[in-house]
């Protein structure tokens, strides 16, 4: 039976909380502000981490992607350039060969071409001229040459006016539609300039450099001097063709990157006027791209991981929030109840005595009326005594509705007031008349200026109640209860004294605490002052003691005037 | 009829006057012989002037409340039996005023013919305690 009424106490606040709007804008805000509390907290900061992080990783992976192609490129061109210092030597070890003597037989030549072949197998041929710039021997697969005129050609014309051993060409399709590169070297034998030409394939030395290991995610490109491929993939460009990208001269090495964050390093060559494009694969590219994407979705699923978590977080501390209020609403309800069962005496009395004049007074004129009392009496004299009970009636139903009012959840709002008010209709209602049976004088020092105040009227008067029973109950055997009201600008106080017993030093750092009560066993619940305390906290007020132990005790509650 | 209520003498102590006042008439019809008191005070200055058999005695009370009137009735005449009448009928009550030394407690509103065999009741009983009286007043003589 006690737990039915329990259950039902606790859907109808059950029901008080989710239905009322007030209540459920204040848990909405409440959440919101959760919410934004939570994301400053730690989705902010997350944020900014990311972001940082991303910058700085972005950062290094630029960097290291510069340095990977910049350190390739060095290297191919390091590679490049001693193939061809090692050519030149190989040539030039060649003609500097004391026995040679001019003419060359053909016999002799290709000894020579062997020779050479056998050091690298770039050697195409080898042929030689004089300064008639004729073509006088020839040793190779192309017989043709022999005999060709290369007064034309521009390196002929480079080689006898230098004073180097050698020149080099850049690459040339030439007779053959292959591409390939001249070195020319020059000796001087018996006064007489001769000149060897070789003709080298740089098809296989590329071939080596692109199938290194470490040349595996990078397209390698070979311009010369102007910028027109020398040696090139394929996919990228031709020989001859004119590079999407000419190297800055001023500098041995150097990095690019373009507008769609490509990479091209290059290294200019020691030996010849030649640079090593060093450029990334489009799979490359596309591998970084999608890691940095991976990366960014990687983030934002974290990220939004932790929104989700806020989010249920929220609703999580409102709930708890919810449930907190609803227990404490129980205890409001109970401390309500118990305040019931303190008054409970007061009220008996208050009912009792009404009721026993009306008994009284029917009982009178039962009297009158039984022939056994042979009564004098005339219909008359019956006046008195209705009112009387007319009296009694309506005291009691004074007290009735005082009763109402207090337990009354209805009118469970906030309204504007004026707490004089409050407090004569709650000490004229119930309080002067009981007090006054115990010989306790209540005293009014309201002051009638002070603001009328937006709060709720159930629960101060609650509050109250809770005051003026404690108040009551300190006093023994009579003595004084000084209900006062003052207000400033920014509070409304409101103090309820007493002439009572006090309350001591230890006793009273308790005074607030739930159950805590020095009333004797069955009088007090210990409710009061904790429920006060939160009621008036929720008010947006305070609520204070002071005390001095046989003398008496004030509590002060203090309200703000505007909310 | 009467006569057999004439020899009881009746104090009744309440502060609800217009209680006070029918309920002494009530009794006066049945033929008691009653003396009203207001409150507390009055009471005991009543006392003092006349023997009453049984005094019927609100506890709440302005000034000296029911309890204190008790305590002091039977403490300087204690042969006084007291019916405690009251609104409040919770089981402490009774037990603190039988401790004090009340006869009985009646609550309100009350029954005229259940007071009445209250004050039957009490009234032998205190006729009980005067015999008791002289009987120890004898032994001591003796």
């Amino acid at each position: 039976m006690k737990n039915e009424q329990d259950a039902n106490i606790k859907d109808n606040i059950n029901g008080d909380i989710n239905d009322n709007p007030i209540l459920k804008k204040m848990y909405w805000v409440m959440r919101r502000n959760y919410i934004v509390r939570l994301l400053l907290i730690y989705m902010f900061p997350l944020i900014l981490l990311v972001v940082y992080f991303q910058y700085q990783y972005n950062g290094l992976l630029t960097k290291s992607r510069e340095h990977h192609l910049m350190s390739a490129a060095e290297g191919q061109s390091r590679i490049l350039d001693i193939f061809i210092k090692e050519r030149i030597n190989n040539i030039i070890n060649l003609i500097d060969n004391p026995s040679l003597s001019y003419p060359i037989s053909s016999q002799e030549l290709n000894k020579m071409f062997e020779k050479l072949h056998k050091d690298s197998d770039a050697f195409i041929d080898l042929g030689y001229l004089d300064t008639t710039s004729i073509q006088k021997g020839y040793a190779g697969p192309l017989q043709f040459l022999e005999k060709k005129y290369y007064k034309k050609e521009k390196w002929y014309d480079e080689l006898i006016n230098t004073n180097e051993r050698y020149v080099i060409t850049d690459i040339y399709l030439g007779l053959r539609k292959t591409p390939h590169f001249t070195i020319g070297a020059k000796i001087i034998i018996n006064k007489k300039t001769i000149i060897f030409k070789t003709s080298l394939d740089p098809q296989k030395i590329y071939n080596y450099m692109t199938s290194l290991e470490k040349s595996k995610d990078i397209h390698i490109l070979i311009v010369n001097n102007s910028g027109y491929y020398q040696l090139a993939p394929t996919e990228v460009g031709k020989p001859m063709k004119l590079s999407f990208y000419i190297p800055n001269k001023s500098l041995n090495i150097g990095i690019k990157e373009t507008k769609d964050s490509r990479f091209y390093a290059f290294s200019w060559l020691a030996s010849l006027n030649w640079a090593v494009i060093v450029k990334e694969k489009e799979d490359t590219v596309k591998s970084y791209f999608n890691l940095k994407i991976e990366i960014i979705i990687a983030s934002i699923i974290f990220i939004a991981f932790l929104f989700f978590v806020i989010i249920y977080r929220s609703k999580n501390i409102v709930k708890v929030e919810k449930e907190k209020d609803m227990v404490l609403l129980q205890f409001e309800q109970a401390s309500k109840l118990a305040t019931v069962g303190e008054l409970a005496a007061g009220i008996a009395h208050e009912i009792g005595n009404p009721l026993n004049i009306i008994a009284n007074e029917v009982g009178i004129m039962q009297d009158y009326s039984n022939p056994k009392f042979k009564s004098t009496k005339t219909l008359q004299d019956m006046n008195p005594h209705y009112k009387k009970i007319i009296s009694a009636v309506y005291r009691i139903k004074d007290i009735n509705k005082k009763l109402l009012t207090f337990v009354s959840q209805k009118d469970n709002e906030l309204r504007e007031y004026n707490l004089n008010d409050l407090i004569e209709d709650l000490v004229s209602g119930f309080f002067e008349r009981e007090m006054k049976v115990d010989n306790i004088e209540i005293i009014r020092k309201l002051n009638h200026n002070i603001p009328t105040i937006l709060t709720d009227s159930n629960q101060l008067r609650q509050v109250l109640i809770n005051l003026l029973t404690n108040a009551h109950d300190a006093i023994k055997p009579s003595g004084k209860i000084t209900i006062s009201t003052n207000a400033n600008t920014d509070n409304i106080y409101i103090a309820v004294s007493d002439t009572g017993s006090g309350i001591s030093q230890d006793k009273l750092r308790k005074i607030f605490l739930p159950f805590y009560t020095t009333k004797p066993v069955g009088k007090g619940t210990g409710l009061g002052l904790s429920v006060s305390y939160s009621i008036i906290k929720n008010l947006g007020g305070t609520i204070t003691v002071d005390s001095k132990p046989g003398l008496g005790t004030t509590f002060t509650i203090i309200l703000p005037v505007k909310r | 009829m009467n006569s057999m209520y004439e020899n009881i003498q009746l104090l009744i102590v309440d502060d609800e006057l217009d209680f006070l006042d029918t309920i002494t008439e009530r009794m006066e019809l049945r033929g008691f012989v009653v003396t009203k008191a207001p409150n507390g005070e009055a009471a005991l200055e009543a006392v003092k002037t006349k023997k009453y058999d049984i005094a019927i005695l609100d506890l709440k009370m302005p000034g000296l409340d029911g309890k204190k009137v008790l305590e002091i009735l039977k403490r300087e005449h204690t042969n006084i039996e007291v019916v405690i009448l009251t609104a409040d009928g919770s089981s402490d009550v009774a037990e603190e005023t039988s401790k004090l030394g009340a006869f009985c407690v009646i609550t309100k509103p009350i029954d005229i013919e259940k007071l009445i065999s209250v004050i039957i009741l009490a009234y032998e009983s205190r006729l009980k305690k005067d015999s008791g009286f002289l009987k120890q007043d004898f032994e001591i003589v003796s």
